[in-house]
């Protein structure tokens, strides 16, 4: 498949959350090599969207499609198999299991690509010296890095992450986001959701807002001006502030 | 009861919420239907036969056992499976009191106290566990009560003991008598539930059930309210322990103290719909049903009375009246707040209306 | 000596306790849930032995051979259908089902094979013994049982930390959420629980089978002292468990030394003192989910 063809698809995602619709008529594609970004206030739906995409949640209408094959109705797992795989908002490592063992459970069904278990450890090497200690004793930003190497070693074709910034310091915010180059290298297309524009819009080739579910804005950063991206981000009127 | 707003505790703001009711309908007839359901009840030693009777008594003792096992598992989220240890004691203290020349009739409301203070010393223990373990430790409490009383030998042992002190009553004035007292039994289990629900601790527990760490955090007494349940739950176990040795005449470790109890509770609770008051009073009936028509078939009634009872608990966990009247909103025990149509006064940033008239706290 | 050989019988009957007991602690750690239904299960396993013992022309002792794998199929299989249909409504109906799944089959076993107590007879085997002095008695029957049981606690154990479906299972247990997201169908890891929790249990029940007798009402009793050998050892340690089904065991012996009737109280009463003292157990790392 070449750069630049359509490799994810999500056509009119609508996802309800009991009564409450979180996200609506959403559509996007994101094509092969992108770093495509989800910005928008807490609570409008990014994170709905990501986990719909990784078959966490169900879809009330809509498709979601990966390289031409509909993915809607297939579970998690059949979703990873398929090259989706998602970094979940806080981390949710298995904090009983060490690092070594998370990335072993990670590379359970992979695919065959570049990744594994060494190579993650030549990514991060202080994994290596404390590849024997348990998940729950890492700090934040460390567990954010083994979450994101038990998702490379299925080797996805598409890496969702979901607000890898959430509780972390500002310095290894950007150490994580550093990374995302040479991910995308190595021919990793990423999909990711932050709340952190100014991160977002650094890092992105394409960025798309939504608000209260919708999506109010899309286009590529370089195009668009402050004033609209926060109007789309907070909603129309200036003065309004968003929910929360 | 009224429909009438009940108090409100300070932590939930029931009351700022406009036209709260406590039913959907008016429910003034059907308070007088329930008086008139219960003296027709009263007359019916006169009316059916000793045979019918006896059955009617046999399913007074159920429904009271279900009512108080509902509340626990229904409304308070306690899966006990030793609620045969109140039984048990509260027919044990029925002999024990009638040995000592006490009425025995009369030591029904004694034996039920009791009951409700031993709960107490037993809550402390059992309620170090939670979930499934809670339910296996309370079954183990009920098995060592069992095994301490079967080791008294002046309580008959293992072989148990008849009941004095009523055979100077004519078989006719016995069955009235004890049936009566059935009768009083339930009516004050069922409108203890119904009391009870309605006060501000149903509040709590609704709200407990809806949402723990939320109702926690709102300042809600959870394990108070835990407590006390399992009080009233021990009480109303004790009585219907204390009515079975009433009326058979006779107690025995094995037959009082046995897990079918608990098990003959959870099934009529799950078959008629739990966390609803009406859902034992309905199950017992199908209960009773089962049980008369395939009275010679062994322990069949039991067998398909617990397959029936997996099978709704899976795949209709509202149970028959649960599930007969989500669409119709019906209730014969308000004892839900319905939020009105009435003006709404929203108030800035506040969260979305929510859709017109929905149950905030009713039947599962 | 006699106090001494009560000791020492109480030691051997830990190992059919801590049999009985380690399938249970593994569906909680794994599922988060009990299974009400596992002394019922150990009952099953009995009545399955006696009846396809004519069949298969396998010797009685022999018999768990055949049994096992059929209790790991028919666990795997109950926990795919009629438990995950359960689980998937919530943790609360799990618990009713199995409860109610128990008294079918304990009075679905009354209906077929009376109220009669079995036995799986292994003629001379159970009667030989080791006896050092004339007042103790070391039977090599339950001996070889306390020897499977920790064979059996320490392939569990062995499973669990290193093979890569143990490492599928505990990880399973952490968080099936985040296990779905490797890729892990966590219904087929419980599915693989449930499996050896049934496996376990039915040697276990096939075991007691051969030492004493058992009829379709033993299933509470063998639910209760697994349950108790869980708590007293702290719940969540699997060698715990052995070292709690080792205190109820001795505990029970030291009560009929007292008076024979004392036998099962004694143990609950050891349980109910562990429970108000040290609720977490003996060896225990958390007290509940």
């Amino acid at each position: 498949m070449s750069a630049g063809s359509v490799l994810l698809e999500v056509d009119g995602l609508t996802v309800h959350h009991g009564q409450l619709c979180a996200v609506r008529e959403v559509s996007l594609s994101v094509r092969v090599g992108e770093t495509y970004a989800i910005i928008g206030a807490n609570g409008a739906g990014k994170s709905t969207l990501l986990r719909t995409i990784a078959g966490l949640h169900r879809a009330t209408s809509g498709r979601v499609v990966l390289d031409g094959a509909d993915l809607t109705h297939a579970r998690p797992d059949a979703r990873l198999a398929a090259g989706i795989a998602l970094v979940p908002e806080g981390r949710r490592l298995f904090p009983s299991l060490t690092v070594e063992e998370n990335l072993q459970v990670g590379a359970y069904r992979a695919r065959k690509g570049p990744f594994d278990v060494a190579r993650v450890y030549e990514l991060f090497d202080w994994m290596v010296s404390r590849r024997r200690q348990r998940a729950s004793q890492l700090s934040g930003g460390e567990q954010q890095a083994v979450a994101i190497g038990r998702a490379l070693v299925a080797n996805p074709r598409v890496l969702l992450l979901d607000e890898l910034s959430l509780g972390l310091a500002p310095v290894v915010v950007q150490r994580i986001y550093a990374l995302l180059p040479e991910l995308t290298a190595s021919g990793v297309t990423v999909l990711l959701v932050e709340q952190d524009v100014g991160q977002a819009t650094r890092v992105a080739t394409h960025v798309q807002c939504l608000l209260e579910g919708s999506t109010t804005l899309m286009g590529v950063p370089g195009d668009l001006t402050r004033t609209q991206i926060e109007a789309a981000y907070f909603g129309v009127s200036h003065d309004e502030g968003a929910e929360r | 009861m009224t429909t009438g707003a009940a108090p409100v505790p300070p932590t939930v703001e029931a009351g700022s919420l406009p036209g709260v009711t406590r039913s959907a309908r008016p429910t003034a007839w059907l308070g007088g239907l329930g008086v008139g359901v219960v003296v027709l009840l009263a007359f019916m030693p006169s009316i059916v036969s000793q045979a019918d009777t006896s059955i009617l008594l046999n399913f007074f003792i159920l429904l009271t056992m279900s009512s108080m096992w509902n509340l626990l598992a229904g409304y308070a989220g306690m899966v006990s499976i030793g609620q045969q240890a109140f039984v048990g004691l509260g027919a044990y203290t029925v002999l024990v009191l009638a040995d000592g020349g006490f009425n025995p009739v009369a030591a029904i409301p004694i034996a039920a106290l009791v009951c409700a203070a031993l709960s107490v010393p037993i809550s402390l223990l059992v309620f170090r566990l939670r979930g499934g373990y809670f339910a296996i430790a309370t079954w183990v409490v009920a098995d060592a009560a069992s095994l301490v009383i079967s080791s008294i030998g002046s309580l008959g042992g293992g072989t148990g003991k008849p009941v004095p002190g009523l055979s100077s009553l004519s078989p006719k004035s016995f069955e009235q008598v004890t049936y009566w007292a059935a009768l009083a039994v339930v009516v004050v289990a069922v409108g203890m539930t119904y009391a009870l629900l309605r006060s501000r601790l149903g509040l709590v527990l609704a709200a407990v059930r809806d949402n723990e760490v939320g109702a926690r955090s709102a300042g809600a007494r959870v394990v108070t309210a835990r407590r006390i349940v399992f009080l009233v739950a021990a009480l109303g176990c004790g009585a219907a322990g204390a009515l079975l040795a009433v009326s058979q005449l006779n107690v025995q470790p094995a037959s009082v103290f046995n897990v079918q109890w608990s098990a003959e509770m959870i099934f009529v609770t799950m078959i008629g719909g739990i966390g609803t008051i009406e859902g034992p009073i309905l199950g017992s009936v199908v209960f009773f049903l089962l049980q008369q028509n395939l009275a010679h078939e062994g322990a069949w009634y039991l067998i398909i009375f617990g397959a029936l009872a997996v099978v709704i608990a899976i795949w209709a966990p509202r149970g028959l009246w649960g599930t007969a009247t989500a669409k119709l909103r019906v209730q014969l025990f308000p004892v839900g707040y319905y939020v009105g149509r009435t003006r709404r006064r929203d108030r800035p940033g506040s969260a979305p209306p929510a859709p017109p008239a929905p149950p905030v706290a009713s039947t599962v | 000596m006699s106090w001494l050989n009560a000791i020492i019988q109480g030691i051997l009957t830990g190992g059919f306790y801590a049999l009985f007991a380690c399938g249970l602690s593994l569906l909680f750690g794994v599922m988060g849930i009990i299974n009400l239904a596992h002394g019922d299960l150990a009952v099953i396993a009995g009545y399955v032995a006696v009846l396809l013992i004519p069949e298969t022309h396998v010797p009685v002792v022999w018999s768990f051979v055949v049994v096992v794998p059929i209790f790991a199929v028919g666990g795997y299989i109950l926990q795919r259908t009629l438990l995950q249909a359960s689980l998937d409504r919530d943790p609360f109906t799990t618990l009713l089902v199995t409860f109610g799944l128990s008294v079918v089959a304990e009075n679905a076993l009354l209906e077929a094979f009376s109220s009669n107590g079995q036995s799986l007879n292994i003629g001379s085997l159970i009667a030989h013994s080791f006896n050092p002095t004339t007042s103790i008695s070391l039977s090599y029957f339950s001996l070889t049982v306390l020897g499977v049981a920790v064979v059996v606690l320490g392939a569990l154990q062995l499973f669990l930390s290193r093979s890569g479906t143990g490492r599928l299972i505990r990880a399973v247990a952490d968080d099936k959420e985040a296990a779905q997201l490797v890729g892990v169908n966590y219904r087929h890891i419980f599915g693989i629980a449930a499996a050896i929790a049934f496996a376990t249990v039915a040697l276990a029940g096939i075991a007691s089978g051969m030492y004493t007798e058992f009829a379709p009402t033993s299933g509470p009793a063998n639910l209760l002292f697994a349950f108790e050998s869980v708590v007293i050892g702290g719940i969540g340690s699997l060698w715990g468990t052995l070292v709690g089904g080792i205190v109820l065991g001795v505990a029970q012996q030291i009560g009929a030394q007292i008076n024979p009737a004392y036998q099962v109280l004694a143990g609950h009463i050891v349980f109910l003192a562990v429970l108000a003292v040290r609720p977490r157990g003996l060896f225990g790392l958390r007290t509940s989910s």
